[in-house]
């Protein structure tokens, strides 16, 4: 980003926090706090260690339903883009599994397995893995046969075909497939810890609504997007930026 | 040093059930460099992918050093081999891409600087293929068609769609990287004088389906000049002996540069 681009992003955020402000202040209503008290709230509570405990707690279920979709995600894509049977055994259900909607799936996991935390775990999943598969499908059908050939010609150990021929062709879909997961994720476990389990930042969120302490729901809608932020400037973007270093 | 010996009884393309090649029979000597020209669709590309292992559907049998070559994880002979473009993996940097076909065996970062001295490339090692010129990256995929050390050496029409300034300097290094290592080389190509100029042995397939209707020793002194007027008289020469089986050619090009099926069917 150039020096004037980031002076206009960082602009519209300070405009619309200001307009905020302005109109909170002037309607003086309980249902819409300023800026300011919400930072207040956020530090009480951040300062009370409840704030991280809860955090904490929603991120692990994050991590790990995003490493179980992204693990079977594309596994079973690059199975369906590599083989046309493979494609249309499970071409029907992928498009079953893409449709249902989440608190479906939500709801008949804590019915089945109760509501414990594998449960919660396996219903983010399931509604995740469909997207990452359809991602990852796309980039393995993409590969360019032509370089495995190079790879087979030379007689390249499997695993090298793998990590250096095959799958630098699948990160482009990969880091998408990430991106959106965790844009994903994030939501689903917030409507899944609302729903069925004692802990966490939609927990929270429930109870805060129950009292419509709506300062407190906005604290915690504030740490969550700076924890976002955070992850896409330390983690996402800096993988991006290596392995599409030869892009330039 | 490695032998190498081709019968192909039968082979169809799988899509639409044409026979490509049918009875071909040839055998290279080792360290003999042999040139297989013949107009498009003679299945010459058909034929290196079944030597090199890539193609494994076809009647008949391929034979490095006597030995049966069937299936694509072993094969009897350190292979090299260039296609008709560079096919480098463009997020592997020059030096990586020559590692690739290495596998960090003992010495690999010298050998990687010897050869990209080579073929005239030192100082490239880290730059991304997508940074070089077209002629800089067929360089670099000579170099690792030699990198390997191969005793066999399959080359598809490599230097296809250069500049002929470039493509002399090409054919020059690879001229100096084989006599030095000396490996087995079946170059394939639909230039005559091209394949004049670098072999010792230019074989002359049929159109499709594809089998060896002459073979030609090039009986010209090396180390030769490609601009040498003795290629050009071999050339002539042939040309008035066999005028049949080199219709199709790009025979009477005096650049030796291949004549597109449009340009030819203006002349």
């Amino acid at each position: 980003m150039k020096l004037s681009e980031r002076w206009l992003h960082s602009l519209s955020l300070v405009g619309f926090f200001a307009l905020w402000q302005l109109i909170a202040q002037v309607l003086e209503n309980p249902a819409l706090p300023a800026p300011t008290a919400v930072l207040v709230s956020l530090w009480r509570q951040l300062v009370a260690g409840e704030l991280l405990y809860h955090l904490g707690v929603t991120l692990w279920r994050v991590l790990v339903a995003f490493a179980v979709s992204m693990l079977i995600g594309t596994s079973v894509g690059i199975l369906m883009g590599r083989y046309r049977a493979a494609d249309s055994a499970l071409d029907g259900l992928l498009v079953l599994g893409l449709n249902i909607p989440a608190l479906v799936t939500i709801i008949l996991c804590y019915i089945w397995f109760g509501l414990v935390e594998a449960a919660a775990i396996a219903a983010v999943a399931i509604n995740k893995i469909p997207t990452v598969i359809v991602t990852v499908r796309e980039g393995a059908r993409a590969v360019d046969r032509k370089l495995l050939d190079v790879a087979d010609a030379f007689r390249l150990p499997r695993r090298r075909k793998l990590l250096r021929v095959y799958l630098p062709q699948l990160y482009p879909y990969l880091m998408a497939a990430a991106r959106s997961g965790l844009a994903l994720i994030w939501k689903i476990v917030l409507v899944v810890e609302l729903l069925g389990r004692s802990n966490g930042v939609g927990f929270q969120l429930s109870t805060y609504f129950q009292f419509f302490d709506i300062t407190n729901i906005l604290a915690y809608t504030f740490a969550f997007a700076a924890i976002v932020l955070f992850v896409e400037a330390a983690v996402m973007r800096p993988i991006d930026n290596r392995i599409s270093r030869w892009r330039t | 040093m490695t032998d190498l010996a081709v019968h192909i009884d039968r082979k169809h393309y799988s899509r639409d059930d044409i026979v490509a090649l049918k009875d071909l029979d040839f055998s290279v000597t080792a360290g003999r460099f042999v040139a297989l020209v013949g107009p498009s669709g003679a299945g010459k590309t058909t034929i290196l992918n079944i030597i090199l292992g890539l193609d494994n559907d076809y009647e008949g049998a391929v034979l490095v050093n006597g030995q049966p070559l069937k299936s694509c994880d072993e094969h009897p002979a350190r292979m090299g081999c260039m296609f008709q473009e560079p096919r480098l993996m463009p997020w592997l940097t020059v030096s990586q891409n020559l590692d690739l076909v290495l596998d960090g065996q003992p010495g690999h970062e010298e050998r990687i600087h010897r050869l990209l001295e080579q073929v005239e490339l030192s100082g490239r090692e880290a730059s991304y293929p997508g940074q070089l010129s077209g002629g800089q990256q067929r360089r670099v995929a000579l170099a690792r068609a030699f990198a390997v050390d191969p005793d066999l050496m399959l080359m598809d029409e490599p230097f296809v769609s250069l500049d002929e300034p470039s493509a002399n300097r090409l054919r020059h290094l690879l001229l100096r990287l084989w006599r030095n290592l000396r490996p087995t080389v079946v170059f394939v190509t639909h230039n005559l004088r091209e394949a004049i100029a670098l072999a010792d042995e230019v074989l002359f397939l049929s159109a499709s389906p594809g089998t060896v209707i002459l073979r030609l020793p090039v009986d010209i002194d090396r180390p030769r000049q490609l601009q040498d007027p003795a290629i050009s008289e071999f050339q002539d020469c042939l040309l008035q002996e066999n005028p049949e089986i080199l219709s199709g050619l790009a025979a009477d090009n005096p650049h030796g540069r291949a004549i597109s099926p449009r340009e030819q069917k203006t002349r």
